[in-house]
């Protein structure tokens, strides 16, 4: 339409001015441009630039590829000497475009050697406390001979290869170029001495108990194992500095584990040769259990384990793993060992959930560590795509928590008379849940955890919230007086206290783990319940899983980035999500939102002040104007208390004619005027932009729930001012009312101000009860 | 990796930080207080929040070797050590008066321990000096937030080793 009416634009003209600022007496500077800072603003500059390996949709491009990389392994465990040797064969396969002229081997034992840069990487200073242990390892003993010893690097005929070691990586440098599409096959012998992961707080090694003179071995990183080549990084070789986790290549393994023959061992991928290795007693269990699907079914119960522990046989046994299509391999050994599994029907597949630990575990290890292995299992998978692999183990390890495919070392042990308190069992349940649970992020969504810490913990940490709320309904028992499974984290209210922190201290998400403060609320914490607020207030659960699911089920056994993460929760659902990502995983901005002020107004027969100024400076009267309806609020000049009587209809009559003449007799009857007009003001003292999530309670006591989407924050990212029309008067206003925001200070939260009892009152009013 | 629980953290905290290290440091050194004068029974109605794993492990060495702070312990003992410490480490004085605070009481949530303390004032000083060095024997790192809050007059102050002192104008006239 080209041709308005004049009033029309006078009418706009007036709308669109009111509430601007008039122009200054006084000339003032003028202020200069700005960027587009807006909380909307597209990502376009922090995303990279889709293309045809990964693309804008979130999902892997037609040239999306990824390496392949199989090993051969022969490893021989020396409990006396707590050595361990290796040979392996490594078929390496590019499946990348290019042609590559070297080869980069991750080294992550190396950080062990004596000197080591990543020794050096703190700046804290003298400790005022240290455990005798520390100090006598710093200053009295000789340091340990840690590392690496790599013996030979040889090509398929045995001559040997050029290689550079520099800290954790070895380059490999090939005689020719391997080809796109061509395989190379090489081989490393190594050997190194094993630390004691207690001493070292390491994730992998083993512990030593002076009582019965034996370890139990929980080793990872053990070998040399090949760096991701990919589209994002080229050479993903970002030294191990120790913070920042792992990236890795599929494939397949066949491994021969040599250990004494009195221990117990299991590990990443199928035993292939359980006739060799176990007694008859136990290979009997050991078939049972294929097909016990309602308890865990006890392999080596805890008399033959302690029996087990008392000799220490000089004879081998070689135990025999097969593993298809996985990132890595863990195993554990000891004499030590109880163990226990049953079958978990996963979709149509089988799967074996099981448990590894010494007598120190029990009782609880026996009764909750088998099942929470199968809840997890079952949870993540209804909630991604259904489990792969054929097993998932739980060994027990004192003070860790640490995640490989198919196995993981989980803490939580009773005190010596067996007794444990809440905390310990929770502690043990939720570790266990969050370690089987990183089976799907990252060993199967393979993300980079050397450069992205959330990408597996954050996404982990989320499922394991769902995870262990679902185990609380399956076994009420276990949570036994509580009405909820005790979450540490995922609860909104529970970031509260680190994102309302000293801003010195917080990192955006998107940082490397290496270089962010409090790394367990910035790479768990934080992530997760950003993804739970996400599911449950932003998108709400149904678009939220739909579009979970697309992406786990998208990048599983693939090699995604954040933007794939980022684009894939949009493409699927059809909610823009930039000002969410921006807000949540690039700044450190948290949520503050509240009510400012409540102003009532009225319908009025004359226009006020403001728009009687206006009408003079256009040289107007009222009849210029098409019929309008006027209001005036309470508090101003133009207020008359009159219009505060009866219905609305009777102060305007421009309405009162307008009704009459446009509704029929039917429609007057049932026609409902609002007699109250609110106008509240909100006041977003945070950064984040949020929806907001408004309970308003009227003097019938009833009440209404209304959420303004977060795009109402668009045009003004201070305060936004909301009509609310009612025919009953509004007693009460509540800005998140049940707390699913983490706004992190609620005090401005009501209207009328209303302080919330703090806990401190809270506290006082418990104990007067 | 998970995070470990932090019954274990005093033990990583040492340790972890320059080995190799499966663990995280558990969080950054601080505790956090509330302190809100309420006018009309002319008293401080403060609230403390300090992780269980830290102060569990300072009681520990200064008392009992194997004491377990947990919901279900021998509540007087773990209270009595508590006001002791609160006593030596939450110091409010003005010119004239040391004053009491009364210890009434903790709960146990998630990882932290939060104390609610009261100070009763009988006559009001203009200055307050308080000197706050909750778990400075803990960590050389510890950091010590209070938020000050009287009607609408609102406050925070950080303390440190090397600032652990700061003072509050009551009644600003």
């Amino acid at each position: 339409m080209n041709i308005i009416h004049s009033h029309l634009i006078f009418l706009a003209t007036l709308f669109f001015t009111s509430g601007l600022s008039a122009q200054p007496d006084s000339v003032v500077a003028k202020e200069g441009g700005h960027t587009n800072n807006n909380k909307f603003k597209q990502l376009y500059q922090e995303f990279f630039t889709p293309n045809s390996y990964r693309t804008a949709s979130g999902a892997p491009g037609v040239d999306y590829y990824q390496q392949q990389v199989d090993y051969t392994m022969d490893i021989e465990l020396d409990d006396k000497n707590k050595r361990l040797y290796g040979e392996e064969k490594i078929t390496y396969t590019n499946n990348s475009p290019d042609a590559l002229s070297y080869l980069w081997v991750q080294l992550e034992q190396n950080i062990r050697k004596k000197d080591a840069i990543a020794h050096e990487k703190d700046g804290n200073g003298a400790k005022p406390l240290m455990m005798v242990e520390e100090f006598v390892s710093d200053y009295l003993k000789d340091p340990f001979e840690g590392g690496f010893n790599i013996q030979s690097v040889k090509d398929a005929n045995n001559r040997p290869l050029k290689h550079l070691i520099n800290a954790t990586m070895m380059r490999i440098d090939l005689p020719t170029p391997i080809k796109s599409g061509d395989q190379y096959t090489f081989s490393i012998k190594w050997w190194y001495n094993i630390n004691n992961h207690v001493e070292n707080r390491a994730r992998s090694g083993f512990e030593y108990f002076t009582e019965d003179g034996n370890r139990a071995y929980v080793i990872a990183q053990f070998f040399p194992r090949l760096a991701v080549y990919n589209d994002v990084e080229g050479w993903q070789n970002y030294q191990f500095w120790g913070n920042g986790e792992f990236a890795l290549n599929f494939g397949d393994y066949e491994v021969n584990l040599t250990v004494p023959a009195d221990h117990i061992v299991d590990a990443t991928g199928v035993l292939q040769n359980p006739k060799d290795v176990l007694s008859k007693q136990e290979l009997n269990r050991y078939k049972k259990a294929q097909n016990t699907f309602d308890k865990p079914v006890i392999i080596v119960n805890q008399a033959e384990a302690e029996e087990r522990e008392a000799g220490f046989s000089e004879k081998k046994k070689t135990w025999k793993f097969i593993a298809e299509n996985v990132r890595d391999f863990g195993f554990a050994s000891s004499r030590k060992f109880i163990w226990d599994m049953m079958a978990v029907k996963i979709g149509s597949q089988k799967v074996m959930a099981i448990s590894l630990y010494p007598k120190e575990g029990n009782p609880l290890w026996e009764e909750y560590s088998t099942i929470a292995v199968a809840q997890t299992l079952k949870t993540y998978s209804k909630f991604t795509f259904d489990y792969p692999y054929p097993k998932a183990i739980s060994v027990h390890a004192k003070n860790q928590g640490m995640e490989y495919p198919m196995i993981c070392w989980n803490y939580g042990r009773p005190e010596k008379d067996g007794t444990y308190s809440d905390r310990v069992k929770f502690g043990m349940i939720s570790v266990i849940i969050h370690e089987v649970g990183h089976n799907f992020f990252p060993m199967i969504v393979n993300s980079d955890e050397r450069q992205w810490g959330w990408m597996d913990e954050g996404l982990d940490t989320f499922m394991q919230y769902l995870t262990e709320q679902e185990f609380g309904k399956k076994f009420p028992n276990s949570i036994m007086g509580l009405d909820n499974y005790p979450s540490r984290r995922g609860a909104p209210s529970k970031i509260v206290n680190y994102m309302g922190g000293d801003q010195s201290f917080i990192s955006p998400i998107m940082s490397n783990p290496e270089n962010v403060y409090q790394l367990g609320s910035n790479a768990y914490a934080k992530p997760a319940t950003a993804l739970n607020i996400l599911r449950e207030t932003v998108m709400g659960k149904e678009l939220f899983d739909y579009a979970f699911k697309t992406y786990a089920q998208r990048w599983m056994f693939k090699h995604p980035s954040p933007e794939d993460f980022f684009r894939t929760m949009e493409d699927a659902s059809a909610v823009d999500l930039d000002w969410f990502w921006r807000g949540w995983f690039y700044s450190t901005d948290y949520v503050d939102i509240g009510v400012q002020s409540v102003k009532k107004f009225f319908i009025s027969k004359e226009p006020n002040a403001e728009i009687k100024g206006k009408l003079a400076a256009y040289n107007m009267t009222l009849d210029d104007l098409p019929p309008a309806v006027f209001t005036v609020m309470e508090d101003s000049e133009d207020f008359n208390p009159e219009y505060a009587e009866g219905s609305p209809m009777n102060h305007s009559k421009v309405l009162d004619t307008y009704v009459k003449d446009n509704f029929t007799e039917e429609q007057l009857k049932g026609l409902k005027v609002p007699k109250y007009f609110y106008e509240i003001e909100f006041e977003k003292p945070g950064g984040l932009v949020m929806p907001i999530i408004v309970e308003y309670t009227f003097a019938d006591g009833t009440s209404e729930r209304i959420t303004y989407p977060v795009q109402v924050w668009r045009k003004n990212d201070k305060v936004v001012r909301k009509v609310m029309a009612s025919d009953k008067e509004i007693t009460n206003i509540l800005v998140d009312p049940d707390l699913e925001t983490a706004d992190i200070d609620i005090s401005n939260n009501s209207w009328p101000k209303k302080e919330a009892d703090s806990d401190f009152e809270n506290f006082i009013k418990k104990t007067e009860n | 990796m998970r995070i470990l629980g932090k019954r274990f953290s005093l033990f990583f905290i040492v340790v972890c930080t320059v080995l190799l290290s499966a663990f995280i440091p558990h969080k950054f050194y601080v505790t956090t207080t509330s302190l809100r004068f309420v006018e009309s029974n002319n008293s401080f109605q403060i609230t403390s929040r300090l992780f269980i794993e830290d102060i569990e492990s300072i009681l520990v060495q200064s008392s009992i070797p194997d004491l377990k702070l947990a919901p279900d312990n021998d509540e007087s003992v773990v209270d009595s050590l508590l006001t002791n410490y609160f006593e030596d480490n939450l110091i409010f004085t003005s010119v004239e008066n040391e004053f009491k605070i009364n210890f009434l009481g903790k709960e146990y949530k998630d990882d932290m321990m939060v104390c609610y303390l009261e100070l009763k004032f009988d006559k009001l000083d203009e200055n307050i000096n308080i000197q706050n060095t909750l778990l400075f024997d803990f960590s050389e790192e510890q950091k010590n937030i209070i938020h000050y809050r009287n009607g609408n007059q609102r406050k925070s102050f950080l303390f440190t080793h090397t600032q652990p002192r700061f003072k509050i104008k009551l009644n600003p006239l």
